[in-house]
């Protein structure tokens, strides 16, 4: 990585030492967090609730300023960008979009072109190009002329995504994506954006609630408690016994994914029972 | 049923309840029925409504005018046709140098708010946005009454650089205090409605209420305590609630500039006002100045009130009602709704004017009172609506 480094140039994204405070209590959602985000990584945060993995997303955005430290994307601040080139760049995607009036799929998604467009001109080609695929890639398609509001979760959360798909991002930062999906929704919308991480080499940041999930859509876990990046690496090594113990409490039972073969979690005992739940087989 | 995707990770998704809904909203009716309005032809009839409307409001009053008189007038003063007139000079008079001002003073007033109203709107995510709710047209109308008060000599200190007659001075006066007032009142209201990076529905109402009576109160004592004033009080009074004050060119010289700039900047506007359905945050993600297009946005939708005001004072809800139904033609896009507020605010107001000279003749009610008996209600209706929704 060094001799990369060195030949060209830093890239991808690097915090150091970052500390950042929530908007109104002034309390520090994160207290000096480093961390490298290389170009074409899947990327999963987890952690407890109120950890700070919202902010370390919204930092990576550009949404948040850090209190102390730097946060740089390929070696220079993120608030030295301008507002437009980053949104040609990273895309981010809030737990649920909302829109304050009814919109039409279309319409939604077209916003993700903001940045690409000019001032007073409408959608060209690439525009209209993107706004497409986007709605192919997410299956949507068939939704173009329907109201957001009326939706399913599930749809809606596609939808979402593809807004963030036609802003043709090189990073996707996405902030727990499948909180409110079902299994199978879920999996679809994990799907959608594997696709994109594989195919394109899209870099993704994935703000995660279910480690399960986290586990088998990323190569790397980073487990975020009080602020501070507590383990980081390939998922059986972040959701490690130990690691899971010190950051949610002596509650989980680390076990080996049957099929995919890759960690995943367990409750350690059923509930209100001492005893911890016997694993058969 | 969802098609199955085809996935490195997992197996495709389940099979999800296809939703099936009923188009309960007008658009989607037009657009089932396949009559959804282009933008364009959207335009095209508005302007056509806003023509009708122009037409009729110059052709009615004390003396009834007859239709083709009103556009052989119009068009030979416009020299779009040469015709000789087989009209009296009297009814040219009348027609060009009363009416026609007028009842364009009425067309831009309703523009004018009907845009200011889409761009709070749009800003404050919120449908019962408007410059009256939100106390800025009666900051617009408290700058303007103070510039009375004050008068032309101390004006020609402030805005002499501006224009150098003293006539141009006097025009021009009125209209900046009143666009002070309400650039200044528009900035005071969204910093006392602003909660975190969001507006809340009571906040945003009782800080335009608050602030908006504190100004009228302030405005009726300067009307009262003054002298000067107290003898206008009827002229002056008439106009604040909401009575077209035009009556002649003169005072469309500095309002539709003024006015046609506005719309133009709300237009290129609209680029970025569009994404902020999605929140702040959300509009930044996709490449919004945020903290550059609420200045914009305040200041031109300010304006824009206040241009309204000098044109005819405290006309109320219009900036909600005609946002609001053109809303449900165009759907939430800028693009799309500006352009049918200019026009259909217009159309708006001309009509409602006519009305408002029509219901007691030969009494001319102001229109500020007809919108108000008429918005008041539909105000209520979105808020229940709005409120419903949050």
């Amino acid at each position: 990585m060094a001799e990369a480094t060195r030949l060209h140039g830093p890239r991808g994204f690097r915090l150091e030492g970052v500390a950042a405070t929530y908007d109104t209590s002034g309390a520090e959602a994160l207290c000096g967090v480093s961390l490298t985000i290389e170009p074409g990584e899947f990327v999963a945060v987890v952690g407890p609730n109120g950890a700070g993995k919202s902010t370390l997303l919204q930092l990576l955005a550009g949404l948040v300023e850090p209190s102390r430290g730097t946060v740089t994307l390929d070696g220079v601040a993120l608030r030295d960008h301008r507002r437009r080139d980053l949104a040609r760049r990273i895309a981010w995607l809030p737990q649920r979009l909302e829109p304050a009036f009814d919109i039409t799929v279309a319409d939604l998604v077209a916003l993700g072109r903001t940045a690409h467009r000019s001032l007073w001109g409408g959608d060209d080609v690439a525009d209209r190009r993107a706004i497409d695929g986007a709605l192919a890639a997410t299956d949507t398609t068939e939704f173009r002329g329907r109201l957001v509001q009326e939706l399913s979760g599930g749809e809606r959360q596609r939808v979402a995504l593809a807004m963030s798909l036609a802003q043709a991002p090189e990073v996707l930062l996405l902030d727990e994506p499948t909180t409110h999906l079902d299994p199978a929704h879920a999996q679809g919308l994990l799907d959608v954006v594997a696709r994109k991480h594989l195919d394109e080499g899209l870099t993704v940041v994935a703000v995660f609630h279910d480690l399960n999930l986290a586990a088998l859509a990323a190569g790397r876990v980073v487990v975020i408690n009080d602020g501070l990046v507590v383990a980081d690496g390939p998922p059986a090594l972040a959701l490690a016994p130990s690691v899971l113990a010190q950051t949610f409490g002596p509650v989980m039972h680390t076990v080996t994914h049957p099929v995919v073969g890759v960690a995943q979690v367990l409750p350690a005992r059923a509930p209100l029972s001492v005893l911890p739940l016997e694993i058969s087989r | 049923m969802d098609r199955a995707l085809p996935s490195p990770l997992f197996p495709g998704p389940g099979t999800a309840r296809r939703h099936v809904s009923w188009p309960t909203r007008p658009i989607q009716i037009l657009r089932r029925l396949g009559l959804a309005f282009p933008t364009v032809s959207l335009v095209v009839v508005l302007c056509t409504g806003l023509v009708g409307a122009v037409v009729a409001g110059v052709a009615w009053g004390a003396v009834v005018i007859p239709t083709h008189v009103v556009v052989g007038v119009i068009s030979n003063h416009l020299g779009l046709t040469t015709m000789a007139p087989t009209w009296s000079p009297a009814q040219d008079a009348i027609v060009w140098q009363v009416r026609f001002p007028r009842v364009l003073g009425a067309a831009l007033a309703g523009s004018a708010l009907a845009t200011s109203g889409a761009l709070f709107q749009g800003l404050f995510r919120n449908p019962m946005a408007d410059p009256f709710v939100l106390g800025i047209s009666s900051g617009a109308a408290f700058g303007a009454t103070l510039a009375l008060l004050v008068g032309p000599a101390a004006g020609f200190a402030a805005v002499g650089f501006l224009a150098p007659t003293a006539a141009g001075v006097q025009a021009m006066f009125v209209p900046a205090a009143g666009a002070v007032g309400a650039v200044a009142t528009a900035f005071v209201v969204f910093r006392i409605s602003r909660r975190g990076a969001g507006f809340l529905l009571t906040d945003l109402l009782l800080a335009g209420f608050a602030v908006g009576s504190m100004l009228t109160a302030a405005t009726t004592a300067v009307l009262v305590l003054n002298d000067q004033m107290a003898v206008r009080l009827r002229l002056v009074f008439s106009w604040l609630a909401g009575g077209i004050a035009v009556n002649g060119w003169g005072h469309l010289a500095v309002a539709a500039p003024v006015v046609l700039v506005g719309l133009g900047v709300a237009y290129a506007l609209a680029h970025w006002l569009d994404p902020l359905v999605l929140g702040e945050a959300g509009a930044a993600s996709v490449g919004v100045p945020v903290a550059m297009t609420i200045r914009v946005t305040l200041a031109t939708g300010a304006i824009l009130a206040a241009s309204a005001v000098t044109l005819g004072g405290l006309i109320g809800f219009v900036g909600l009602l005609v946002p609001h139904m053109l809303r449900r033609l165009t759907g939430p896009s800028n693009r799309r709704l500006l352009p049918a507020c200019a026009f259909g605010g217009g159309a708006f107001l001309v009509t409602a004017d006519l009305l408002a000279r029509y219901v007691l003749a030969p009494v001319e009610l102001p229109v500020g009172i007809l919108t108000a008996m008429v918005g008041g209600p539909a105000f209520l209706v979105i808020l229940r609506r709005a409120r419903r929704a949050s």
